[in-house]
């Protein structure tokens, strides 16, 4: 009787061992993949903000932050939050814009891409967020 | 005897127990580490879609890979950086213009070129240029039998489309080798560089048996008059849809002066 006694515990140890490991490592495997897209796409808006030389013009003007906010709000995909910082190198001052879903993301991923402007000789650093709220066994 | 009997025949039920859960946990984790290289992972990085800058051959290798391994398992989209849509409006084109996730930039601006063929040449062009904010009324004449291009332009970025009558539309162009393969004898080429406003006769000469047409970066598109046959060409794909599926991976990609939007994910 002690024998099958020890063979159930063992059993309950290892099926609990199974499930448990299961369940942890599904989700963490699910995220690589996201983090990975997402750092795909923040990276390539990053890149929008910087080629386009949108910084040029907008960042001379009153309230840039709302500018920032609606051309990353327009090439973002749906359902992505973000949160963009660009640091003005030259001035040493920071801009700050992000949804107000930001810091509900369970999962974001950031890129960073430097602008010279030449023209009005300033140094910008974009640091580019997009995250996504995930939730659930995926 | 009994007991040990059934001591043995307890030790034998445990490793098997014992063994079917290890079974088990192996046959999870290989369905996990399966299912993490999934086939937009494998698609993206066969096709080295993790760059941002790419030449109008990588496009055009995007979409044969996709064609050629992944048409069955995923989708796929490139399109222009926006959403460009034409209709009627009082015999006028009116132009409306959004990004791909539906929202309005303010103060685009755009130029389109309206083009009408005849069998030997162009017969006549209409121009009109301004800004945009989602839709406008153009100067431009609106017809099912023109060829139109457009270009967005959002400061420096830039993209276009080119909306033309499927009968007009040949893929005659192959951009591994860049010819243009003719059936007949072609007469006149014109290249479409969208910044323009204007189709661009270009020179042309026979090579590996095609023709090559001497073009400037960033043309988009060729206008060729062979004997007896008129068509338009597209130098990129620039207006690729496979149909629908879940958007997994949507990023902006630039090629020579205009970006493009490229969608992926599972089906």
């Amino acid at each position: 009787m002690r024998t099958l006694e020890m063979a159930l515990i063992v059993v309950i140890i290892l099926l609990l061992y199974a499930t448990l490991s299961t369940y942890i490592v599904t989700p963490k495997l699910s995220l690589k993949n996201d983090y990975y897209l997402l750092k795909e796409e923040a990276y390539s808006l990053a890149r929008v903000l910087a080629d386009s030389h949108i910084l040029m013009h907008i960042m001379y003007e009153a309230n840039p932050e709302d500018k920032i906010k609606i051309v990353v709000t327009a090439f973002s995909p749906a359902n992505r939050e973000f949160m963009v910082k660009i640091i003005d190198l030259t001035k040493n001052k920071v801009y700050l814009v992000k949804t107000p879903g930001f810091d509900k993301c369970t999962i974001s991923a950031t890129a960073t891409v430097f602008y010279s402007d030449s023209k009005h000789n300033r140094i910008f650093v974009i640091e580019l967020s997009l995250g996504r709220i995930t939730g659930g066994k995926t | 005897m009994i007991e040990w009997i059934s001591e043995i025949g307890v030790a034998i039920l445990l490793t098997l127990l014992i063994l079917a859960v290890y079974a088990y946990q192996v046959s999870m984790g290989q369905i996990l580490l399966t299912e993490t290289y999934t086939d937009t992972i494998k698609f993206i990085n066969k096709s080295k879609l993790v760059r941002t800058t790419l030449s109008y051959k990588d496009l055009w290798e995007i979409t044969r890979i996709y064609v050629t391994e992944f048409r069955d398992k995923i989708g796929l989209t490139i399109k222009p950086a926006f959403n460009i849509t034409i209709y009627p409006s009082d015999g006028y084109v009116s132009l409306c213009v959004t990004t791909w996730s539906s929202q309005t930039i303010p103060f685009l601006k755009y130029k389109i070129t309206r083009i009408i063929l005849g069998s030997e040449d162009i017969s006549s062009l209409e121009y009109g240029e301004g800004e945009v904010i989602r839709c406008t009324k153009t100067n431009v004449h609106y017809s099912t039998t023109s060829i139109y291009v457009i270009l967005i332009k959002y400061y420096r970025l830039a993209t276009f489309t080119i909306i033309a009558p499927r009968n007009l539309v040949l893929n005659a162009y192959d951009p591994y080798t860049d010819l243009i393969y003719n059936e007949t004898k072609i007469e006149k080429v014109y290249t479409i560089i969208p910044f323009y406003g204007k189709p661009v006769e270009a020179f042309f000469e026979k090579r590996d048996g095609g023709t090559f047409v001497e073009y400037e970066y960033g043309t988009v598109a060729f206008i060729v008059f062979e004997v007896g046959r008129v068509y338009i060409t597209y130098r990129f794909p620039f207006n690729f849809t496979s149909g629908s599926f879940t958007p997994e991976l949507e990023k902006y990609v630039h090629s020579e002066y205009y970006t493009f939007y490229i969608s992926c994910g599972r089906r």
